[in-house]
Parts: structure tokens; C-alpha cells; sequence
């Protein structure tokens, strides 16, 4: 691997640690609006590796998931904001580790 | 015209459907109730004549009218079929005639009961379920028929649904009556497996080339015998009929007395080739019967309720139609079938005559004198009387010589058990006058006991005092269709049916008319009305030292045996109290333990599982994870 050319590799490893930057933000962070941005930084690293493939591989397969998976996180944020919101309307904090009506 | 077999079945049928399912009012029930089964007996009765014009020959006088295939099974098929020959036609013949004119007398006695219109439905499905029992040419038609009329006599026994008792009475009528229809069942099913058929015709020329005395004929004939002595309340299974006392009192007189009763003794006749394959067979019909005629006759001496006196005196006369049949003379108890349907339905009319007069008063010992009151049932009622005792040229008179002629024909070529028949069965006609005149003495004759039912009395009208003037009318000439050792006209027109499949065993010797046994069973008779006319007329010996005599023998009779205790003890309790067991140790012990085990269980294992749901977002949110890099390794490491 040609650490100067950009290759399939260099983007997928990025991939990668974007991925991890999200994972981590989910595991870690109290505050559901920055969840919600690592889900969002989660959601396009795979969009990220599905385009690499798609480019390296001369399919258009990756590209049309690419789009499926944007529609489907506009979706999502749309539900989740509102979420968020009533939930804070409701209880005037939002700290995650406080929602835990559902234990059993 | 054949085609009128059709129509004895279609009037009761149609007087049944109008009757149940129209509104009609009191008056216009009144007329259907009747008048459609009047309609059934001209049919019967132009049947009758049509085939008295065919010719004399077993096959001539068989007229099979097939309706319709109704089950086709491989090669196996099935008519609705019905055979009129002349045991069919004679039964038609009584079913429709003294059922029409015990309908007569249902619209002058049942008047201003609740529930008009629902009795003569039902006494209509019961004339239509009856007529196909013996009109059927098959074994299951004729079990469709006897389920019917099992089914009709519960309903109207329980008539007064609102009295417990009656209830009661009506469900234990049932249940052993089901004893019987498992019987038949179990007949029917052999028949079909041995005989690949079930109708008259194949059943019969199968069952006749059997080994005589063999094994399949027996049982059928056994099996048989489960149900006809569960419909005609025969030892053991009789208990249910002075029980069925409760219904209203032309429902014992027509089903009770006349007609399905009898249809044990029907069934017998119907099934000859069976029984006379099987001597054996035949000789516990006849034990059946002899012990029945006294076993009745002497429940009936200490009973006060009228018409449960009527009741074993039904028990014990169907006995003596048993042992005609059980003879092989199946002649001569078809002969007393028909007169004791005249003699019984009038002795029946009389007595809810005297309930109607008093109140519906039941107890004899509170009557007394009421042939000063009821001077026309007093008449009737003697009439009755003369005819079941035997009195000479009264019919019961013929039609009881002609059983115990049989028997005593029978027992001279016989083994000795057949003497012990025929002695039972003339200590049995002795028995039968001192209860029917004790019975007879104490309603009518002596003072009155109960001062205000006796002032209260008031006669019947003419819609039951007509059909009850037909009935002593018949109960006395009824019987000269035969005259004992001159000639039997019965006999000969029911011969053919009898002669279509002869006798396999050893020939029997037709024995001439013997004035012996006449003479002893006109002794008897004599004697038994004297003992009855000494306590219960003179009252010398008074009847209350006559009991305190043998207290012990007057509270085994009053009591019935305690047959009653013995069944509830054997049957009713046992059953009681294994359920009860199976209540408490099976139920309470097992089962439930089973099912709350399931709910200990699925408890349990929530409360283990329950850890994992912690409320916290971020735990979940690493189960996840974890459960991704699980699967990616999977394929990374392991998987294709």
C-alpha cells in the first residue's frame, strides 16, 4: 500500500475510525443530541465504505444503498428530534442514564 | 295402494309440525292433536286391509315401500325403507288407534294446563317416532325410531319442568333407557361387521344359516335383549317406569302402558330368526319375564300411589309378553300387547279420572266410596279391572290364556325349567287380582278417608268419558279374535311373518289346548280376588293386621326391594364418589399442580432474566455492540 496514492484501503480505514469516533460517542456521552450526531458520524462511515466499494468494484449497488441510508437517517432524525424534544417538555432533562422507567 | 304407509307417517308428522311450530290457539290444537293421528289410523287401517288382500304367503303379505337410498358406503347401502306386513300393520294399528283416542281424552284432561300446545307436539313426534320404530325395515330406522320415542318419553315425563321430581324422574327414564340404545347399538354394529348389512331382510337370511345355538346368534340376541328390557322395564332396568308416573296421565297411559313399553316385546318379535337360533336366548327372555310377573306384581300389592300400582302391573303384563315371546309363541304376546293396550289405557284413563276428580290426589289411602261420586269411571274402571285379572270372556282373559297356554305347551316338551315359567306365571295371574282389586276396593268402595277431596269430586267430561266408553268396549270384546283351543285368528295373520324363516332346531311339537292349565290359572285368579275382596271389602282381616302380620315382608314390598337404594348405593354412589376422588386427588393434587408449576416456573425464570433489563440507554446500546462484532466475527473468523 502506497501510503501517497489514495487507495480502496486509505478510505476504508477511515472508515473504520469514523466508525469507532461514533461508537464511542454512543457508549460515552450523556447527552442524547451528541448520541444522536455519533449515530449520525456512524451512519456515514458505512455510507463511506459503501461508496469505496462501489467506486472499486465499478458497481453502482453501494451507490444506491448510499441513498437509502440518507433517507432513512433524514427519517430518523426527523422521529428521534421530535423524540427529544417531547421528552424534554415532559421531564426538563435529558440525561440518558436518567430515562430508566423501562427497568426491570 | 302401498303409497298409505307413507301417510300413517306423514299426518302425525305434519300434526307434529303444526303443532310445534305454528301459533295456533287451544282449540285449533285441540283439533290437530287428534285429528292428524285419526288421519294416520284410516291410513293404518286401509294398509291393514290392503294387505289383508294379498296373498297368504310370507312374501305376500311383505310389502318393503323403500323411500329413498339414504347411505351408500362401498357396498354397503342403506333405504330409508318401510316394511308393512302383518306385525307391522297390527302395531300401526294400535299405536294410531288407542293413540288417537288417548288424544281424545288429552283435550278434556290437559285443558287449562300450561304448555297445550307443546304436549300435543309432542305426543304427535312421539306417534311419528313410534310408528317409525316398527314401521322401519332396518335396524337403524328402527334405532331412529327408539331413540325417538326414548327422546319424546323424556320430554313428556319432565311435562311439569318445574317440579323437581319430575325432572328427575325424566332424566332417570333417559339414562337407562341410553343403557338399552347401547345394547342395540352394540347389536347393530355386529350385525354390520358379521352380516355386511343391517336391514331386516339381509340380517335375517344371514343370521338364519348359522350354526344353531352358535355363539353370534346369542350375543345378537343378548345384545338385543339389553335394550328391549330397558324399554319395556324388565328386570334389571325397570326402576325408571313407576318413576315416569310424574308425567301427566295420558302420557303413562299412551307411552307408559299402551304403546312404547311394549316395544321391547315388539323388538323380540321382530328379531325371531335371531332368537330362535338361540334356546339359550330365548330361555333368559322367558326367565326375564316370569321373574318380572311376580317380582311386579308383588311391588304393586303395598303400593298407595294409583298409578304406580298401574305401573307395575304395566311391568308385570309386559312380563307376560316376555315369556310369549320367550316361548317362541311370539303370537301370543303380540295377542296381549294388543289387549293389554285396550285394558291398560282405560285403566289409566279411569285413574286420571280420579286424579282429575280429586285434585290430583295420588295416595289410594285418601280415597275411598268415589263409586257414588264417579259412577261412569267406577264402571270403566271395573271393566279394566275384569279384563287384566283374566275374568272369562273378558280379552285380557284370551290374551293371558294364550301366554300361559304357550308356556304350558312348551314346558310339556320341555326341560323342568320351563314348569317353574309357567308356575311363576300363574302365581303372577293370582297376584295380578288381589293388587288391581285391593287397588280397585280402595278408590271406589268402603267410606271415604279424606272428607273434603270426597265432597270436592266432580265427574269427568265427555271428551274423556268417550274414548274411555271405546276402551271398555274393546276390553271387552277384544279378545274374541282367538278363543283358546277353537281358534286364533291373530295367529293365523300374523303366521306369515313368523314362517318366513322356519325353525332350525329341533322340531316343536305343537301341544293341543290343555284345560288344566286354564283351570289352575282360573283358581288362582279366584283366589287372589277373594283374599282382595276379604281385607280390602269386608275388611276381615282389616288391611292394616294383614301388613303387621310379617312387618318385615310388608317393608320389603313398601319399600320395592330397596332396589331403588341398591342402584343408588351401587351406581349412583360409586360414581358420586369416584369423581369426587379424582376431584380431590386427581384435580386438586395433579392437575392443578401442573398448571400453577407452569406459572411457578415461567416466574422464576423472569425474575433471572429481569437483571438484564437494566433502564440504562448505553447498556443496551453496547449489547448491541457486542451482538455486531459478535456476527462480524463469526464471519470474519469462522464463517464462509
Amino acid at each position: 500500500m502506497n501510503p501517497l496514492v489514495p487507495g480502496a484501503d486509505h478510505f476504508l480505514v477511515l472508515s473504520a475510525i469514523l466508525f469507532t469516533l461514533g461508537v464511542i460517542g454512543v457508549l460515552t456521552r450523556r447527552d442524547p443530541l451528541i448520541i444522536f450526531m455519533s449515530i449520525e458520524l456512524m451512519l456515514n462511515s458505512v455510507n463511506l465504505s459503501f461508496v469505496t466499494f462501489s467506486h472499486y468494484l465499478s458497481s453502482a449497488d453501494g451507490q444506491v444503498f448510499t441513498f437509502i441510508i440518507m433517507t432513512v437517517a433524514a427519517a430518523e432524525v426527523v422521529v428521534g428530534l421530535a423524540l427529544i424534544v417531547s421528552i424534554f417538555q415532559s421531564r426538563q432533562e435529558i440525561d440518558v442514564d436518567e430515562l430508566d422507567e423501562m427497568r426491570g | 295402494m302401498p303409497y298409505a304407509v307413507y301417510l300413517i307417517l306423514f299426518f302425525p308428522f305434519l300434526g307434529f309440525v303444526l303443532n310445534a311450530l305454528l301459533p295456533l290457539n287451544n282449540r285449533v290444537v285441540s283439533l290437530v292433536g287428534p285429528g292428524s293421528v285419526l288421519l294416520a289410523f284410516v291410513s293404518a287401517a286401509y294398509s291393514f286391509n290392503w294387505l289383508h288382500g294379498r296373498p297368504d304367503t310370507p312374501l305376500g303379505r311383505s310389502y318393503d315401500a323403500v323411500f329413498t337410498r339414504w347411505a351408500l358406503a362401498g357396498p354397503f347401502h342403506l333405504n330409508v325403507g318401510f316394511l308393512l306386513d302383518p306385525l307391522s300393520s297390527l302395531m300401526t294399528l294400535i299405536i294410531t288407534g288407542v293413540g288417537f283416542l288417548i288424544l281424545v281424552y288429552s283435550t278434556g284432561y290437559m285443558r287449562g294446563e300450561d304448555g297445550y300446545r307443546r304436549f300435543f307436539a309432542q305426543m304427535d313426534l312421539f306417534i311419528l317416532a313410534m310408528l317409525i320404530l316398527v314401521l322401519a325395515d332396518n335396524y337403524i330406522w328402527l334405532l331412529i325410531g327408539w331413540a325417538g320415542v326414548g327422546l319424546t318419553s323424556y320430554l313428556l315425563i319432565g311435562y311439569y319442568f318445574l317440579r323437581p321430581s319430575a325432572v328427575a324422574a325424566a332424566r332417570k327414564a333417559f339414562v337407562m333407557n341410553v343403557i338399552g340404545d347401547w345394547g342395540m347399538m352394540i347389536a347393530i354394529f355386529m350385525m354390520f361387521v358379521l352380516f355386511g348389512g343391517v336391514d331386516f331382510n339381509t340380517v335375517f337370511t344371514k343370521v338364519h344359516v348359522q350354526p344353531y345355538d352358535g355363539l353370534i346368534p346369542t350375543v345378537l340376541a343378548l345384545f338385543l335383549l339389553v335394550g328391549a328390557v330397558a324399554k319395556s322395564a324388565q328386570i334389571p332396568l325397570y326402576t325408571w317406569l313407576p318413576d315416569a308416573m310424574e308425567g301427566p296421565t295420558p302420557v303413562s297411559a299412551l307411552i307408559h302402558a299402551a304403546t312404547m313399553v311394549t316395544a321391547g316385546v315388539y323388538l323380540i318379535a321382530r328379531s325371531y330368526p335371531i332368537y330362535q337360533q338361540s334356546p339359550f336366548a330365548l330361555h333368559v327372555v322367558a326367565f326375564i319375564g316370569c321373574a318380572g310377573v311376580v317380582f311386579a306384581a308383588t311391588m304393586g300389592l303395598a303400593n298407595n300411589d294409583i298409578k304406580r300400582v298401574l305401573a307395575y302391573s304395566t311391568m308385570s303384563q309386559i312380563a307376560y309378553m316376555f315369556c310369549g315371546v320367550g316361548v317362541a309363541v311370539y303370537s301370543a304376546g303380540m295377542f296381549h300387547l294388543l289387549e293389554h293396550a285396550f285394558f291398560k289405557a282405560l285403566l289409566f284413563m279411569g285413574a286420571g279420572a280420579v286424579m282429575h276428580a280429586l285434585g290430583d290426589e295420588l295416595d289410594i289411602q285418601k280415597m275411598g266410596g268415589l263409586r257414588h261420586k264417579l259412577p261412569f269411571v267406577y264402571w270403566t274402571f271395573l271393566v279394566g279391572v275384569l279384563a287384566i285379572i283374566g275374568t272369562p270372556l273378558f280379552s285380557g282373559f284370551f290374551s293371558k290364556e294364550d301366554v300361559i297356554g304357550a308356556v304350558f305347551g312348551r314346558a310339556q316338551s320341555g326341560d323342568g325349567w320351563d314348569w317353574l315359567v309357567w308356575a311363576l306365571l300363574v302365581i303372577g295371574a293370582g297376584l295380578t287380582a288381589i293388587y288391581m282389586f285391593r287397588l280397585f276396593f280402595l278408590v271406589f268402595h268402603g267410606d271415604p278417608r279424606d272428607r273434603e277431596l270426597y265432597d270436592h269430586a266432580h265427574g269427568p267430561g265427555w271428551s274423556m268419558k268417550a274414548p274411555m266408553l271405546v276402551l271398555s268396549v274393546l276390553a271387552v270384546i277384544g279378545g274374541y279374535i282367538a278363543f283358546p283351543g277353537q281358534y286364533n285368528l291373530l295367529d293365523a295373520f300374523l303366521s306369515p311373518v313368523f314362517a318366513r324363516w322356519p325353525h332350525n332346531g329341533p322340531a316343536i311339537v305343537a301341544q293341543p289346548f290343555s284345560l288344566a292349565s286354564m283351570l289352575a290359572t282360573l283358581l288362582l285368579t279366584l283366589v287372589g280376588f277373594l283374599v282382595a275382596y276379604a281385607i280390602y271389602y269386608r275388611r276381615n282381616p282389616a288391611p292394616q293386621r294383614v301388613g303387621s302380620l310379617a312387618p318385615a315382608v310388608y317393608r320389603l314390598l313398601y319399600h320395592r326391594y330397596y332396589v331403588d337404594e341398591i342402584y343408588d348405593a351401587a351406581f349412583v354412589w360409586t360414581t358420586r364418589t369416584f369423581y369426587r376422588l379424582t376431584d380431590r386427588f386427581f384435580e386438586e393434587d395433579t392437575l392443578d399442580n401442573i398448571v400453577d408449576g407452569f406459572g411457578v416456573v415461567t416466574r422464576l425464570a423472569g425474575g433471572w432474566l429481569r437483571g438484564a433489563q437494566t433502564g440504562f440507554v448505553r447498556n443496551y446500546a453496547l449489547g448491541i455492540l457486542f451482538g455486531a462484532v459478535l456476527i462480524v466475527g463469526y464471519y470474519v473468523i469462522g464463517g464462509r
